[in-house]
């Protein structure tokens, strides 16, 4: 096994486990980046065969969620450094787009924001690059069973999300017809 | 309800804006790899916590390193505020287990590569002058560190003595295993420092008395015998070098003749005590096969020992074994864990206080031998354990024949061991027994000697040779002992015990209620619960003048509280702990049969879990002390050869 076979197997699910933990997009992947090279770099001292891509993922998870920590402390020391600075402005950094969202997407997109943690979790780690339903469980530490549920789950969620939000644009319509 | 779900392509395209180039991903991570990898081959302390870089100023890294590792790694950069803190704190391990087990060991190292005359002797002798410069440099700290560890000793503190260093060792622990998680200092390492140190505190607990100032429960040597299986396992780090350099440069050596003479010396003196041992006739069987087991197994460690070395020598590994300190350590450890372990090997069971009972045929120390055996033939009356007192009934027939000593006498009459038909041999019955009711009623003789006077009027009991008015006198005579024990200077628990015993031999028992407030003010006054260094606190004093509790007067103190309870304000847990296991001769029997009538009080209390947990602090602070010793040992990586650019050690 080497650095780029655990790359490819892991690089989307981490960048959206990372996206899902509060990270923007930018910085979740400059998160994934360090993670991957530290625990390449400290991989003797993973407990059991790192070679092992199940093991590995298990230590990537370890090792991103420290990452995760210094970045969380380094920007929270930032922001009260910047206090001019809204929390809401650094959020928003622009993410890489080659189109202009539809209305549709974008209406998709903030019902993906009201999901529960959980499950955009699984959302943002499973179709940012279509990974397998097995490292998303490794590196979630759970089982295939319970990612697939909860797929199922954020899907379902996500479509009646949908329609309360139209129902609720077409009694306004009406309303204002009357 | 329908089914309806979200299509999938409409979540990739929501998400498809945040993918990632697979390649630029890749050469991003490399590059922080290439950059991680520069940073740590050029300062392998740059990822370490700013606690572990501030207690590296304190290390001596040439000696953790092995001299193997780069010049950078030496600068340990101090750090400030809360970490130096927190560094100050390791210092006390640091200079215990460090540097205790860094100068014995390279001196062993120094001695076998000059034996074997062979190179790396410069690398040996540069890593000694790195500890000499290290006790120079902390040698203020040091000498802090080891007064105050001693001081805490001799005051008693041994609670915060072992907080002190446990919270200590585990702030090095965690230096060291971060340390040997980059390379520097591994298994061997930590192995040895551990070993070290457990070593000290092992025999510094089995050697100095701790705990005496505190309440226990249990034995406090035990807590050397949590130390040195620590030791015991962590033996194979202090035998053995792992460098390759080492074991490239070993050439056996024939075992040298004083090592023989040694050996064949300690066999003779081992059967020796084997012998004597098996001769105490008055010893336990169990006991004597229990002690010439462990002196047989301690005769034929030396001899395991050189298989053992021999052996692994063929083996062709771990050539460098050090046999001669493993040896000696197995020798010293198995009978010092033996003979503090020795309340869990052969507790004082009531089998046992028995036997010592019925096997008593010599008063070694006269009045005082019998004094001591009463208590315990009392009790094992009162439990209904049914001794056989032949042998004491036939020691009781030599002093008849002989000088009739007063105490004794009266020893053997409250033990029931005098039988009706011996009492026409006691000479000066009919001398006494006028002394005793001549005197005038004023002087009150009975109650100053009581002891001597208690063997005649129990003598008249059973003769039936007191009249009505007699009894009320010796009844007036002993309540005045009672009356204000205080103000008798030479008042003494026996004594108001004794009184108390003999008022119910002659039929005048005792007003309970009456005199309890007095009984009890007499246990308070007695009790002693606070003393200088050596002593055990919570018994009851012989004399108010004494400070320091006494076994016998403590089983006096009991009795008395079966007859008049236990006073309100007195800590009984304290009691409790000064009967604890681990005295010695018949103090530990006398002490587990006072337990024993203290348990069997109604208004006794029990220690509950968490008086447990409390008060044996001392003893769970040293399990959590070599399983952290245990674990950081294994836990750390098994040592590597040295690479081939790697630094030597400065000389």
């Amino acid at each position: 096994m080497d650095l780029t076979t655990f790359i490819n197997a892991y690089r989307g699910p981490l960048i959206g486990l990372l996206a899902s933990w509060g990270a923007p997009w930018a910085d979740a992947v400059e998160i994934a980046q360090d993670s991957f090279a530290e625990a390449w770099l400290h991989r003797e001292s993973c407990r059991g065969d790192w070679r092992d891509t199940e093991i590995f993922g298990r230590w990537l998870r370890g090792v991103a969620k420290n990452q995760f920590r210094n970045w969380s402390r380094s920007r929270r020391r930032r922001t009260t450094r910047l206090a001019d600075l809204s929390a809401a402005s650094l959020e928003q950094v622009p993410a890489l787009e080659d189109a202009a969202p539809t209305e549709q997407i974008e209406a998709l997109r903030e019902a993906i924001e009201r999901l529960s943690v959980e499950q955009r979790q699984v959302v943002f780690m499973h179709y940012l690059e279509d990974t397998s339903v097995q490292e998303i469980a490794t590196l979630l530490d759970t089982s295939l069973k319970t990612v697939e549920g909860r797929l199922y789950q954020a899907r379902l969620s996500l479509r009646r999300l949908l329609t309360e939000k139209h129902t609720a644009a077409q009694i306004g319509m009406l309303l204002l017809c009357l | 309800m329908s089914l309806d779900l979200i299509p999938e392509n409409d979540l990739r395209a929501v998400l498809r804006p945040h993918r990632v180039d697979p390649e630029h991903f890749e050469a991003a991570v490399r590059q922080r790899l290439q950059s991680l990898q520069t940073q740590s081959a050029s300062d392998p302390l740059v990822y370490l916590s700013p606690f572990v870089k501030a207690a590296a100023a304190f290390l001596p890294l040439e000696v953790l390193a092995g001299c193997q590792a780069v010049p950078t790694v030496t600068k340990a950069a101090p750090a400030g505020g809360f970490y130096k803190l927190l560094s100050y704190l390791a210092f006390p391990a640091i200079s215990l287990f460090v540097l205790l087990g860094a100068t014995v060991f390279s001196f062993l190292k120094i001695r076998s590569i000059q034996a074997q005359g062979t190179a790396n002797l410069g690398d040996q002798q540069a890593t000694q002058e790195s500890i000499q410069d290290w006790w120079r440099q902390h040698r203020l700290g040091a000498s802090i560190v080891f007064a105050v560890s001693l001081i805490l000793m001799l005051l008693g503190a041994s609670s915060l003595l072992f907080l002190f260093y446990l919270i200590s060792f585990g702030l090095l622990l965690f230096v060291l295993s971060s340390f040997a998680k980059i390379g520097i200092g591994n298994r061997d390492i930590v192995g040895r420092t551990c070993g070290m140190g457990l070593m000290f505190l092992g025999q510094a607990t089995a050697s100095v008395p701790i705990g005496g100032q505190e309440i226990h429960f249990l034995d406090q040597s035990l807590i050397s015998v949590i130390f040195l299986p620590g030791v015991l396992f962590l033996v194979p780090f202090a035998g053995y070098g792992w460098r390759a350099s080492a074991i490239q440069s070993y050439q056996p050596r024939p075992i040298p003749r004083w090592y023989w003479v040694f050996f064949a010396a300690f066999v003779l003196l081992q059967l020796g005590l084997v012998g004597w041992i098996w001769s105490l006739g008055r010893m336990p069987l169990q006991l004597r096969l229990g002690i010439c087991a462990i002196l047989v197994f301690t005769a034929l460690v030396p001899a395991g020992g050189m298989l053992l070395s021999r052996w692994i020598m063929k083996r062709g590994q771990w050539t460098a074994i050090q046999r001669t300190p493993v040896i000696f350590m197995l020798m010293f450890l198995i009978p010092l864990m033996a003979w503090n372990g020795r309340t869990l090997l052969w507790p004082a069971t009531p089998q046992r206080i028995k036997q010592y009972v019925e096997s008593f045929d010599h008063a070694r120390f006269s009045s005082a031998s019998w004094a001591s055996w009463e208590i315990l033939a009392r009790w094992t009356i009162d439990a209904g354990l049914q001794p056989d007192l032949s042998k004491p009934l036939r020691l009781l027939n030599a002093e008849i024949a002989g000088i009739q000593n007063p105490f004794v006498l009266s020893s053997a009459m409250r033990t029931g061991l005098i039988t009706p038909d011996q009492l026409s041999q006691l000479k000066n019955y009919d001398e006494k027994r006028r002394q005793l009711f001549s005197r005038s009623p004023g002087l009150q003789p009975l109650a100053v000697h009581v002891e001597q006077y208690d063997w005649v009027v129990r003598t008249a009991v059973l003769k039936n040779d007191l009249s009505p008015t007699e009894r009320d006198l010796l009844e007036q005579s002993l309540l005045a002992t009672l009356d204000n024990p205080l103000d008798d200077k030479y008042v003494t628990l026996e004594k108001a015990d004794h009184a108390v015993q003999l008022l119910s031999a002659i039929g005048r028992p005792i007003d309970r209620e009456r005199y309890r407030s007095q009984i009890h003010g007499l246990l308070r006054a007695f009790h002693h619960t606070s003393g200088g260094w050596g002593r055990v606190n919570g018994g009851f004093r012989s004399y108010k003048s004494i400070n320091a509790g006494d076994p016998k007067a403590t089983a006096h103190a009991v009795q008395l509280m079966e007859v008049f309870g236990i006073p309100d304000d007195l800590n009984i847990l304290w009691v409790r702990s000064f009967l604890r296991p681990g005295k010695i001769l018949d103090q530990q029997w006398i002490a587990a049969a006072t337990l024993a009538r203290l348990n069997a009080i109604p208004t006794a209390r029990f220690p509950t879990l968490f008086d447990y947990l409390y008060y044996e602090r001392t003893i769970l602070a040293a399990i959590a002390l070599v399983g952290l010793c245990l674990y950081a040992t294994f836990s750390s990586p098994v040592p590597r050869p040295p690479s081939p650019d790697s630094q030597p050690c400065p000389s």
